[in-house]
């Protein structure tokens, strides 16, 4: 069943919204270039992997409609479902040059998708597509909430310091450094849960950020592993998407 | 004892001990494991840290053999472009094998002092390989010359070129000639060397690229940016003055490679401020300027004498321009805000191009910081040691367009705070004026726009007030001079010393478009209306104007007219005494401007200033003013390094490996010449042939040695060939022949020679042969030593040739006898010894040339026929090659036989040939 976050994000796809195509590129553009680029190793360049994330994108605002929730799909699935038949159409096109090269054309089931061992969503690219929705939350909050309150919670949260050095480097109290920190805490909780939503198709990708550690509804005593979840996500989102840079994917 | 006291004491005994346990063993044990622990963690540590020793050291000479690759890899690149003319590229790629000589000589410190490194670090072997020479060869300058269609730039010596960049035009490095550097001067710039933009259409350069770069190069001349500029049909070009040196990618990678890993500090984290702070004040300049860059990233920042300097004008844009905005600049430096205002169409003047500069500021700044570039914009995460209040300016410059910093001078005022504390990384970012807030943070920002706007600029004198003066100096008319039209003299006005009014000095208004209007449409006459109607005066003619001189009365009138008729008989004067017309000009009109200056008060300066200076005063100071400017130029521009195309040091070690590899090269084949071609030795049934060089000598193999042939006993070819080599080396061979029994060597005439032959003994066969020579020869030398004791020296007291010279006529047939051959031998030496020069002996061209002219005179007649006889002799006389006999030996009748017979010419005595047949019967 789509949520109405969903629905309304669809629609602004389908309206040709670039704002929202913006969005959808910058949010699953990375996770969707590091997995054809998993699967096309050795036979597409990094120029093709971007061309093909992008078309993987156009694909699904034009299929995103024909969705049927009886199925029960994850979107992450259908993401990559999307993304196996524009690399599927790639491969056919490229076979479609070589005649008599003694092969035939590529399909979902053939074995060039074999060669990346990821025939089916696995848990990396699960995890990396959970990842890319934490990360667009945090962005969404760095551009929404006040610089120097943004810049507490980075302090405290992402670079490790203490509330005692924040509130000392930038000449203000602990008490006001707390209290920054929680109204950026609940509001990444919000966007969180908006994230969320907008690109989930299923109750069990619903239930994720409660599973990954993040849970959505306030609770000061969940608040320091909230924290801590949001730090290792960030942090690790960072170093993978700083590696595939470094391989020319970026 | 009784039972229960022992059982007592048992129990206390008991109690005791586990008392002794808890309190002494178990703490004992603890120590024990204690001391355990550390010592292995202490064995650890040692052995970690020696671990990183070796790494470090096989990293390091790994990365020697690297360095050393690649600066061959070099050698060429450079020797390549030396010879097809590029010396702009050459001089690149010697830079980069200068680079290569400096890793090599850090790689073999690190080596020295034993800097610790990663264990096993293979990367290092081909990172200059992978990454420098593909760096160095996609930044290599084109052609040092514009092509034939491009054409030559008027008034500039094109020097070099510089890398073009993706705008799609071509860079050229050039020296103005005396007037450009003139007019450049006059608008205060004192430059030596600029670079030309060039855009050809021919070249490939694209009309849009030739709009786009453009658009803002009125604004740009404005501030200095430009200097000179030209758009014709065929190409556009223009001229910024140049700045030499690497751009700050380079110099970042060079920072960070002279620190540690964990980040800037101390000088390095200086330099990278200072770099900020020039660019942030470039960056000011640009903005009040009203202009945007666009694409501030550390390529186009070049660091030239401890300065950073901001290049590329490529998109450079004004920032009310009203043209839509487009995606250009470079990834990671650019704002994806700016990215998505293009997608949706904005225009320029909608967007704050200056939040855009201060991103690309900000994301330089972290790429300085970091060696890296900032893939997250605003959410990078720092990962190397920086100072918390950097980190702060660079993500308040990064971060939403609303909460960004509103200008450069906010920034820059932000990092003044840091560069000026002791210890960058002791300010906090509550420090920071922008964090402050208040008063004190408006201060500092008015403390650098008020830097900013009276510091003179790197890019022109006054780049600000540029416009603003360059309406004033358009304007031919000082703002407070009293003005009388100099056609008024006559006029009734002007012989009552009418003061006209000082018309006001034009204030810029908002202009507002005229419209016409007709008034008359059978003539077509029309009234502009909307434009502010001008008053002229009928006889005041528009744009011609005396200022300065005040007239009051007829006889000023008088004067002046008498002033102006003197003048003009000094020019007549002046061009009748040969001057030309310019100067004869200058000299009545500087009698004229004497003659206003002696003049009575009436003659009134009356262009004062606000300040109440005469025009002569102005000019004083206006030229005063100037030289300061320049001087203040001059001592900018002392320092900076002129741009070389030259050779550098690069180039030269390329060349010194290059004399190198081909003396090398020649070494070689000079040895594989001697071992291969030069000597070669070889035999076929019997049949020896040996040759050196050009010379053969082919000879039959003794019996008894052919015996020992069959027998198995090698023929030792290689000892033979040794044995060429050797003396075609020493230059000893001479001669080589049979003996009695064997093959003998003979090495050489003299003493000298045989006792050099005594080296070739090592091997068997060799010196066996040698030892034969040997023999010969010391036969031969006491023969001669006894010869010299009987007569005291050599026969006659002559050396060998100095006598003369003798033809040898041999005729005998290979199979003659052996005696016959010896005897023969012996009268040749017998004559060589007399002191006569023995021609027939050798295969030069002079030898075979007079024995066959002599064996074509005597033909087949037998040595006997006194007519050959009579014609050698006849020939030996007119020959002229100066022979004094010719000995000419033939078979006789009986084949055992043999016939010598000496002929002479009958100018010779025969007497000293008798008695050298003589010895040599002896």
């Amino acid at each position: 069943m789509l949520n109405s976050l969903t629905t309304s994000f669809i629609s602004r796809l389908k309206a040709q919204d670039t704002a929202a195509w913006f969005e959808l590129w910058e949010t699953f553009g990375p996770v969707l270039r590091a997995q054809l680029s998993k699967w096309g190793k050795g036979r597409i360049g990094a120029e093709t992997v971007k061309d093909l994330s992008q078309e993987t994108l156009a694909a699904l605002s034009d299929s995103i409609d024909r969705y049927d929730p009886a199925k029960g799909a994850r979107f992450s699935t259908w993401l990559l479902a999307i993304a196996k038949h524009t690399l599927g159409d790639e491969i056919d096109r490229r076979m479609a040059q070589k005649r008599g090269s003694g092969k035939r054309a590529a399909s979902l089931e053939e074995g060039w998708m074999g060669e990346s061992g990821g025939r089916s969503p696995d848990g990396i690219y699960e995890a990396a597509v959970f990842r890319a929705k934490v990360y667009a939350a945090i962005r969404m909050v760095e551009r929404e909430t006040d610089f120097t309150d943004f810049s507490v919670y980075r302090m405290r949260v992402f670079d490790g310091m203490s509330g005692k050095d924040v509130a000392s480097s930038l000449g203000t109290s602990e008490p006001t450094v707390s209290r920054r920190l929680t109204k950026v805490r609940d509001a990444l909780r919000s966007r969180l849960g908006e994230v969320i939503a907008t690109y989930s198709f299923t109750e069990d990708e619903l239930e994720e950020a409660e599973r990954n550690g993040l849970p959505l509804s306030p609770n000061k005593g969940d608040d320091g592993l909230f924290d801590d979840a949001i730090a290792d996500l960030y942090l690790k989102e960072i170093e993978t998407r700083r590696e595939e840079e470094g391989a020319g994917l970026g | 004892m009784p039972v229960p006291l022992m059982i007592i004491l048992g129990i206390l005994a008991f109690v005791v001990g586990i008392v002794a346990i808890v309190f002494l063993v178990v703490p004992a044990f603890k120590g024990i494991v204690w001391l355990m622990t550390n010592l292995f963690k202490g064995i650890g540590a040692v052995i970690a840290h020696v671990f990183r020793f070796i790494g470090g050291m096989l990293s390091d000479a790994v990365r020697l053999v690297g360095t050393l690759i690649t600066a061959i890899v070099f050698v060429p690149l450079i020797l390549g472009n030396v010879v097809i003319g590029r010396w702009s590229a050459a001089s690149h790629f010697g830079r980069g094998l200068q680079s290569e000589v400096k890793n090599f000589g850090q790689c073999i410190y690190r080596i020295a002092l034993g800097h610790p490194a990663k264990f096993l670090l293979l990367t290092g072997l081909t990172e200059g390989i992978e990454r420098r020479i593909p760096d160095a060869m996609a930044q290599s300058p084109g052609s040092d010359k514009p092509s034939r269609r491009t054409g030559q730039f008027d008034g500039y010596k094109i020097v070099g070129s510089l890398a073009g960049g993706g705008s799609g035009g071509r860079l050229f490095v050039a020296e103005p000639d005396e007037k450009k550097l003139a007019i450049f001067a006059r608008a205060g710039h004192l430059i030596d060397q600029v670079v030309i933009k060039s855009f050809s259409i021919h070249d490939g350069s694209s009309l849009p690229q030739i709009i786009r770069e453009s658009r803002a190069l009125e604004a740009a001349k404005k501030l200095g940016l430009v200097l000179d500029h030209e758009l014709n049909d065929q190409r556009f070009f223009y001229v910024m003055p140049y700045v030499p040196g690497d751009n700050l990618t380079q110099v970042t990678k060079d920072m960070h490679a002279a620190t540690d890993e964990r980040g800037l500090n101390g000088r390095q984290l200086d330099d990278a401020m200072t770099y900020m702070r020039d660019l942030l004040k470039a960056l000011a300049v640009y903005h009040h300027g009203g202009l945007w860059h666009k694409d501030v990233k550390p390529d186009n920042i070049i660091v030239s004498a401890a300065e950073a300097h901001l290049v590329d004008l490529g998109l450079v844009t004004p920032l009310r321009s009203a043209m839509t905005l487009t995606t250009h600049g470079t990834e990671y430096f650019r704002d994806p805000e700016m990215v998505r205002m293009a997608l949706r169409g904005a225009k320029v003047k909608d967007v704050d191009g200056v939040k855009f500069d201060l991103y690309g500021a900000g994301a330089v700044m972290y790429a300085v910081l970091e060696n890296s570039f900032p893939a997250h914009g605003g959410l990078s995460q720092f990962s190397k040691k920086s100072p918390e209040a950097l980190r702060w300016i660079v993500r308040r410059s990064m971060t939403e367009l609303n909460k960004r910093y509103a200008s450069a001078d906010e920034m820059l005022a932000d990092l003044r705070v840091v560069m000026s504390a002791s210890d960058a990384y002791d300010v906090k970012p509550a420090d920071l004026p922008s964090v402050r807030g208040g008063a004190a943070g408006a201060e500092a920002v008015a403390a650098v726009v008020d830097e900013i706007e009276h510091e003179e600029f790197q890019f022109g004198p006054e780049p600000k007030a540029a416009p603003v003066h360059v309406a004033k100096a358009a304007s031919p008319v000082p703002p407070d001079a009293e003005r009388v039209h100099p056609l008024r003299e006559g006029t009734a006005e002007a012989a009552r010393g009418v003061k006209v009014e000082p018309q006001p000095e034009p204030v810029a208004q908002k202009r507002v478009r005229p419209s016409l209007k007709m008034t008359d449409w059978l003539t077509g006459r029309y009234q502009v209306q909307g434009e502010a109607e001008e008053t002229v005066n009928k006889d005041e003619i528009p744009g011609v104007r005396v200022y300065g001189i005040g007239i009051h009365g007829k006889e000023d009138v008088k004067k002046a007219v008498d002033d102006v008729r003197t003048a003009i008989g000094d020019v007549r004067d002046g061009l009748r005494s040969g001057k030309g017309l310019g100067e004869s000009f200058g000299d009545a009109m500087e009698n004229f401007a004497e003659g206003a200056e002696e003049a009575p008060r009436r003659h009134q300066a009356v262009h004062r200033d606000a300040g109440g200076a005469t025009a002569r005063e102005q000019v004083k100071h206006a030229r005063a003013r100037a030289r300061a400017a320049q001087d203040r130029a001059r001592k900018r521009m002392k320092g900076r390094a002129a741009y070389k195309n030259g050779p550098n040091a690069g180039v030269a070690v390329a060349f010194v490996i290059l004399l190198a590899g081909v003396a090398g090269a020649i070494v070689l084949v000079k040895e594989a010449d001697k071992r291969g071609s030069s000597f070669v030795a070889s035999h076929d049934d019997g049949e020896v042939r040996i040759g050196f060089g050009d010379k053969t000598i082919t000879f039959n193999l003794p019996e008894e040695w052919r015996e020992q042939e069959e027998r198995g006993s090698d023929w030792d070819i290689d000892a033979l060939n040794e044995l060429g080599a050797a003396h075609e080396r020493s230059g000893l061979w001479k001669h080589l022949s049979l003996d009695d029994s064997a093959l003998a060597l003979t090495v050489g005439e003299d003493e000298s020679d045989y006792e050099a032959s005594a080296e070739y003994r090592e091997s068997a066969r060799v010196g066996r042969m040698v030892e034969m020579a040997d023999a010969r020869a010391e036969r031969a030398k006491a023969a001669a030593e006894q010869r010299r004791a009987e007569q005291g020296g050599w026969s006659s007291g002559y050396a060998p040739g100095t006598r003369g010279s003798v033809l040898l006529l041999n005729l005998l047939p290979e199979d003659v006898e052996r005696e016959h051959a010896l005897a023969l031998d012996a009268l040749v030496m017998q004559f060589m010894a007399a002191g006569y020069e023995v021609v027939g002996l050798g295969d030069s061209d002079r030898d075979i040339e007079l024995v066959a002219r002599g064996r074509s005179i005597v033909g087949v007649s037998p040595a006997t026929d006194e007519g050959a006889q009579l014609a050698l002799s006849e020939w030996l006389d007119a020959s002229g090659e100066g022979l004094k006999a010719a000995l000419w030996i033939a078979a006789g009748e009986d084949r055992s036989d043999v016939d010598f017979q000496l002929v002479t010419p009958r100018s010779v005595e025969v007497a000293p040939f008798i008695r050298v047949f003589e010895e040599a019967a002896n």
